[in-house]
């Protein structure tokens, strides 16, 4: 059942945001949010993650060990700080990655 | 145990399709959205093993519906995340990637407004790789169990 009325905490989200940025601000040039429901109309809060080297996206591209890839792996520690930060929140964090390169390309005003 | 069959498959192809010569973004699309199937099928194949009799089994696979199976998954992954075990931790990332999984695959398949990059690909897909890497490890505790009962049956 779909919950309604919830109250996004945009304290509680800026204060994610900030901690991401202040552990991988060598990795990572902004990070952006929104706030709506998902497909299944589930509460959800969209983080934008904007990656600072585009070259190192495929490095170690070919390994078969997923652990070994080290941007995944920083993907993964931007996405399960998020997950910390906001577990108790009534709403599921969602988490795009895109880089610098990409969105030069883009230019999605949303990423800006 | 090495996970074999459709599931692992479907995600094979989605790593081709992402290691393509001509990478598109019809080709991102449907790396993610592969992706995603190759955990749909991985779960519900396990959750079909629970049950004893062979014969009923892929019938028993045709019940499954995405949308119980994001509400079971964020119910799981929430309930994981309370715990310091790292098995507990690794099946809330299973759950997890599940439930992101899923919406990815509702934006690769019919949202045209964004666009799906080959990064967001890549990370998609590994995503789904990683749950993959989990799940073996996991898949013999009790919660997990409890995790794919409740894919398919809701509490009252």
């Amino acid at each position: 059942m779909p919950v309604t009325g919830v109250k996004y905490d945009h304290e509680l989200l800026k204060r994610a945001v900030d901690s991401v940025m202040s552990e991988y601000a060598a990795d990572v040039e902004r990070v952006r949010y929104s706030t709506g429901n998902d497909w299944a109309d589930e509460p959800a809060v969209f983080f934008r993650v904007l990656l600072k080297d585009p070259d190192r996206v495929f490095e170690r591209f070919s390994s078969s060990e997923p652990r070994k890839k080290p941007l995944m792996d920083l993907c993964l520690r931007v996405i399960e700080k998020l997950d910390a930060e906001l577990h108790e929140e009534p709403y599921f964090p969602y988490v795009e990655f895109r880089t610098v390169a990409e969105q030069d390309r883009l230019r999605s005003p949303e990423w800006n | 145990m090495e996970l074999t069959g459709l599931p692992r498959d479907l995600l094979n192809t989605a790593r081709t399709l992402l290691g393509c010569k001509e990478p598109t973004e019809a080709t991102a699309r449907r790396a993610v959205s592969t992706a995603y199937y190759s955990l749909f099928h991985l779960l519900t194949e396990e959750a079909c093993l629970l049950w004893t009799v062979p014969e009923h089994r892929s019938r028993l696979a045709r019940q499954f519906d995405h949308r119980r199976m994001r509400e079971a998954s964020e119910a799981c992954a929430r309930e994981c995340s309370k715990s310091s075990e790292v098995g507990i931790a690794r099946l809330c990332r299973v759950a997890n990637a599940f439930v992101r999984a899923q919406q990815s695959r509702h934006k690769a398949d019919y949202d045209r407004a964004t666009v799906v990059t080959q990064a967001e690909a890549e990370w998609e897909v590994w995503l789904v790789e990683l749950a993959f890497f989990d799940w073996p490890e996991v898949r013999e505790q009790p919660a997990a169990k409890d995790y794919l009962f409740s894919l398919l049956f809701r509490e009252r």
